[in-house]
């Protein structure tokens, strides 16, 4: 066993480029002449080869799972993404004023309609103009809290309103016609009462048209 | 990454984001392996087989690859589907090449064909024999740390030890040789 084993170190140091030239040179020749030393060699090779590729498994694996999660992350970023619209859309809606879509009234619709005649209200607050004829507005003012109950957004009343999840409600006032200071504390403490729950993330933001209302553009200016 | 750019990265330490990479090309063998009687882990043990040898290929001085690196993959795992086919004594027609497959695969799919066999054996072997194995081979670690990593007495153990374990696995490499070249032997189809 001796002689086998050196002769494997010498075959192994051979192939390790570790022999020196006349070694080398003499090993070379004994191979020429001898099969079963060609053979180990051969052989010897062949396993120094097998080793690399094994010791290339591990990298080879670990990009094949980097590989496999690559494919699923655009999915998953997709989903995140689409995720985080469907939450934030309607708070961005609501802070630019405009209409979410499917709703049966726009949410800062004004309508203006005269009632007919009346006993002549209190002069302060009538419109002078129209003598007495009552007009009457109808803001459907910003929307507030809607949560996700079982899977579905729901509007929910302010009992209802218990925190995170939550998104906006409507809130629907009609504010009589008046003076400007009038009309504004109307639309406060609507707008109060819509915000009184800290927990409400949206918080109402006076639409364009509400604005104009409120500075007499749509509205005979009351003096 | 371009192809040049994926050789270069393989060269280099920085491999992992062009294997990643690389395994864009896994689909399309993934496909010829199952509309030939394949599974989808038989297709990526062959991809995988093929990433091997482009790896070694890579870091081998002055290799130069005459086609895309995808045609390279994938003419490797053809050809090695179809022996497999023929292994398992089914009859195969040639699986469709791609147009611009190198045409001097034959040497290098006998040389895989050997050191495939050759990390077989080794890994049938027991964890103590690979270990030391690898300690010799791969971390390049002296006989006398292995003999004092492992617990033996001094490096003349150590060298024993590996003797025996080489010894071991060249037989269990003639083996296996042997076996392949017996089933080549028979009658295909």
């Amino acid at each position: 066993m001796r002689n086998e084993l050196d002769r494997m170190e010498l075959a192994d140091r051979y192939l390790n480029g570790s022999l020196n030239a006349s070694d080398r040179a003499a090993f070379e020749e004994r191979m020429l002449t001898n099969p079963e030393l060609r053979q180990l060699v051969d052989d010897l090779r062949d396993l120094r080869t097998g080793m690399q590729r094994l010791a290339l498994r591990p990298a080879v694996d670990k990009a094949y799972r980097s590989y496999e999660w690559g494919k699923w992350l655009p999915g998953i970023g997709g989903a995140v993404i689409v995720t985080a619209l469907i939450l934030i859309i309607p708070a961005l809606l609501q802070r630019t004023g405009q209409q979410l879509p499917n709703r049966s009234l726009p949410l800062d619709s004004i309508a203006t309609e005269d009632v007919g005649e009346g006993p002549a209200p209190d002069t302060s607050l009538s419109e002078p103009a129209q003598g007495n004829v009552e007009r009457r507005t109808t803001v459907h003012t910003d929307t507030v809290v809607m949560m996700m109950r079982n899977g579905r957004l729901v509007p929910v009343t302010e009992q209802d309103t218990t925190g995170k999840d939550q998104l906006r409600v409507v809130k629907q006032a009609t504010i009589t016609a008046g003076s400007k200071e009038e009309m504004q504390r109307q639309l406060d403490s609507v707008r109060r009462s819509a915000v009184t729950d800290q927990r409400i993330i949206a918080k109402p933001v006076p639409p364009d048209s509400l604005r104009k209302l409120l500075e007499g553009e749509d509205f005979p200016r009351i003096e | 990454m371009t192809d040049p750019e994926i050789l270069s990265h393989l060269r280099s330490c920085a491999t992992h984001k062009a294997l990643v990479k690389l395994y864009g090309h896994l689909p399309k063998v993934e496909r010829m392996v199952r509309n030939n009687g394949g599974t989808r882990a038989d297709a990526k043990d062959l991809f995988q087989d093929a990433l091997i040898i482009l790896l070694g290929k890579a870091k081998e001085d002055g290799f130069t690859l005459n086609c895309a690196i995808g045609t390279y993959l994938y003419a490797i795992c053809r050809n090695k589907w179809m022996e497999e086919l023929r292994r398992r004594g089914r009859f195969t027609q040639e699986l469709t090449a791609m147009p611009d497959e190198p045409g001097d695969l034959a040497q290098l799919l006998a040389d895989e064909g050997r050191s495939a066999s050759a990390e077989r054996a080794l890994r049938s072997l027991g964890d103590k024999c690979l270990d030391l194995l690898k300690r010799f081979y791969l971390l390049k670690e002296s006989l006398q740390q292995i003999a004092s990593a492992i617990g033996l007495a001094g490096e003349g153990a150590a060298k024993t030890r590996k003797y025996k374990c080489l010894e071991e696995a060249r037989r269990r490499y003639r083996e296996l040789l042997a076996r392949d070249a017996s089933s080549n032997l028979q009658p295909q189809g």
